[in-house]
This record gives C-alpha cells, structure tokens and sequence, in this order.
C-alpha cells in the first residue's frame, strides 16, 4: 500500500473528528507535500460541513394538533379502564365475601351487611351498572360495596365511563385479553393486547424470532398475531427464560408482539 | 424538560415535550423513510408512545436518546410494512455506480427552490435520501441525531464494529454520489 492509500484511508476519521492526535498529525504532515490527498481533504470537509447544513424542515401544523388529541383519547380511555378494575375488585370481593363458608350466616345474621339481592351482586362481576344487578342498600361499614357503587355512579360525564355498554364493548374486551395473557390488568401506561420481548445480549432479532417460531423479516421490531399465538410466544419466552413486560424497554433493544383483534 | 411532570402524565409538560421535539423527530422520519406522509405519521405514533411509556423511562441514558431509540423503531416497522415504498429503493445493489441523486424525484421545482438545492446541505439532504437503507440509518443516526457508536450499535442490534464499518462505507458512498453529482464540489472549491 502506498503512503496516499494509507492516508486516504485515515482521511474519514480526520475530517470526522474521530482520529486519535498521532493519526491526526500524521495525516495533516501528509497533506503538506500531497496536493491530491489534499485536495481530497478539502472535499471531505466540505462534504463534512454539508452534513452539518443540511437544512431542518417545519413538521406539518396538524401534527402537534393530532398527537394532543391523541392523549386526550387515550387519558379518557385509562379513566374508563381505572374504573372498571375497580369495579372487577370490588366484585371480587363482594363475591368472596358472600361465598365463603359461614359468610352467609355473618351477611343475613343480626349485624348483615347486605339484605338480599347477595348473588346477584357477585355475578354481576364487571358490569355492576347493569339493571340485572342491583346494588346493596347503602351501609356505611362496607368499604368494598362502597367502591362498588362508587363505580356505579357515572361521575365522568366526559367519558361517558360506568354506561354498561362502554364495560362489556371493545374496552373490555381487550381488558379481558390482556389479563388473560399477562395474568394482570395493564397497569397505567399500558397497552391491552401488547407486550414486548427483550432481546437478550449477544443475540440477533433474527435468532429470537427463530425461537419463537415466529417468520418474518429481519429488521422488522413489530409483530402482529393471534391470541394463541401470543399465549405460544409467551410460554416459550417462559421456557427460554427471554425476559418480557407490558412496557417497552428503554435499556435494550426489544420486539414488539401485537395481538390482532 | 422537566422529566417527573412528564412521568406524572401532565397534559401541559407533555405539550411543552412535543413543541421541543415536534421538529427533531419528524426530521429524522423523514431522512430514515424519505416520505413527507409517512414521516408525519411516524412522528404521530413515536408521541403516544413516549406518552404511553415515559412512566417507565429510566433515565439510564438521555431523554434524547430514548426518543430517538422510539422514532428508529417505529420508522423501521414503518418502512417495512409501508407498501408504498419508494421505487428508488428497489434493489441496493443495482444502484451502485449509477447516479442516484438524479434518480430522486423533485418534489420542490419552482424557481425559489431550485435555487435552494444548489446550497450544500440541500445536496447533502438529497444524497442521504439516495444512499442504500443500510448506509443511510447508519448516517442519520450518526450524522444528524449525533448518537454515540454504541447507542447506534443498541438501536441496530449489532456490534460496534459493524456500525463503525458501515458509517465509514455510507461517508465514502455519501462521497461518491456528490462527486458524481458534479455541483457540490464545485460550488466548494469556488466558495472555500
């Protein structure tokens, strides 16, 4: 290799600034007495200082618009879905409370809590606000009941949360998802339907999506399947020990596993 | 940027965010998919993450860092799932020698702007825009985000010496299509 060779393949980092100071004085002696390396010296400064010019464009008026839109939706949609958790847990609880051995006998003895109208209030699970399940006389001494009924009180005129048919549509349904892949209700922040996959160190997406037994192209970081499928993935996420979450990972790289429908 | 507020989901922190961001992330979707409609989309998408996910950002590394980790994410599922790409993106391999600067459809004809692509950057912009998708992440992420080696390494999911290998190949192709485009290098040597 002749000197220039050598030279021109020091040029980038030069010029870059990414040289260490021998390289750097080495290639600046160089240019001195080479008028062609040095010319091309010029010409990557230039295309260095293009780089540094290349003019900024204004993003779209409507795009800041859109994007407060979107978290309005999706503020309203976390209210909706806090409410009906709530409810769930308080259902739960009442349910427990009525099942359990000898509750019954505490519930209808001389200090009842509730007067009739017990069962339907259990099975009333996540719709307490349907007319189907009526709710306990009021009692000051059942915090459960009252988070119930708290709940059954539409307080949210913005969202419209509580009405029966917002609990048993697309919102609870993808609730009902989710908890049933994750075994939890999505905590604040959270996508229904979504979790994501830390990709461990040292191996490619490509090898992961081998293990997963999921096809798709390498570059790809966003996968879409069916429920089974995201039970699959999970469980062999499981197997391998391949860490998962609800929330994206801002210390790794990830894949992201949407459930369709 | 005052993070906690942000963490706390305060509507006014969160408008303050996207007014300081709105322009850096919409202009790396645009050089990463080199679609003015896609990038507005992309731009979209990378906020309501942030928003959805900033509760559990670390701060293991910078605010700036995160988002940008966000926005290469989503322009890559982008890119793939977009079927209008960009027929100049066809096949990489037979674009080598070729000059691809010519190839990129102006969008941008009038009197005014076509003044404006004689400026340096403006070329510089249009090269980026030409390079390989492999080069040209490598660039953006680098040339224009600033990211350090490893972060780009991370984003990429490859090693360091990939990301170094392919920035010093997409600099020199970068190199090759302005020398190739004839008016940069002589706008330089007349103006320096």
């Amino acid at each position: 290799m002749n000197p220039c060779e050598e030279i021109r393949d020091s040029l980038y980092g030069v010029v870059f600034g990414e040289a260490d100071e021998q390289q750097t004085r080495i290639v600046l002696e160089h240019l001195d007495g080479c008028p062609q390396c040095r010319e091309l010296f010029v010409k990557l400064r230039a295309l260095y200082n293009g780089l540094q010019e290349i003019p900024q464009e204004e993003p779209p008026e409507e795009l800041s618009r859109n994007v407060m839109e979107s978290i309005r939706k999706i503020r309203a949609e976390k209210r909706r879905n806090r409410r009906i958790i709530a409810a769930c847990a308080a259902a739960a609880a009442v349910a427990v409370i009525v099942f359990l051995p000898g509750s019954r006998d505490f519930l209808t003895g001389s200090d009842s809590l509730l007067s009739g109208g017990t069962s339907q209030t259990a099975s009333a699970e996540c719709a307490p606000s349907s007319p189907e399940a009526p709710m306990p006389a009021a009692d000051q001494g059942a915090p459960m009941m009252k988070a119930a009924r708290n709940f059954n009180t539409n307080d949210d005129a913005a969202t419209g949360g509580g009405s029966p048919e917002e609990v048993t549509g697309e919102n609870g349904n993808q609730m009902q998802q989710f908890i049933a892949m994750s075994g939890t209700p999505p905590e604040e922040g959270e996508d229904a339907g979504v979790f994501y996959i830390k990709i461990p160190s040292g191996m490619t997406s490509q090898e992961l999506y081998g293990i997963l037994s999921v096809k798709t192209d390498e570059n790809i970081t966003e996968i879409e399947v069916d429920a089974q499928q995201a039970q699959q993935i999970r469980q062999i996420c499981q197997d391998n020990g391949f860490e998962t979450s609800g929330q994206v990972y801002t210390d790794s790289p990830y894949i992201t596993v949407k459930t369709a429908g | 940027m005052d993070i906690a507020k942000l963490k706390k989901g305060e509507a006014e922190a969160f408008e303050q965010f996207v007014k300081e961001y709105e322009k850096k992330v919409y202009n790396m979707a645009l050089r990463l998919l080199s679609d003015y409609d896609l990038a507005c989309d992309a731009s979209q998408e990378v906020f309501i993450k942030v928003y959805r996910n900033i509760a559990n950002f670390k701060e293991e590394c910078a605010l700036s860092t995160w988002v940008y980790r966000i926005t290469f994410n989503v322009c890559t599922d982008m890119r793939r799932k977009s079927s209008r790409e960009r027929t100049l993106s066809i096949d990489e391999e037979s674009r080598e020698g070729a000059d691809l600067i010519s190839m990129i459809p102006d969008t941008d004809p009038t009197p005014e702007e076509a003044v404006c692509q004689k400026e340096s950057g403006q070329l510089v912009r249009k090269a980026i825009d030409a390079l390989p998708e492999k080069y040209r992440e490598v660039i953006v992420l680098r040339e224009l985000q600033n990211l350090p080696y490893n972060e780009i390494s991370s984003l990429l999911n490859c090693s360091e010496g990939t990301v170094k290998s392919r920035i010093n190949r997409g600099r020199q192709k970068l190199y090759e299509l302005l020398s190739g485009c004839g008016n940069f290098f002589c706008n330089i040597s007349s103006n320096r």
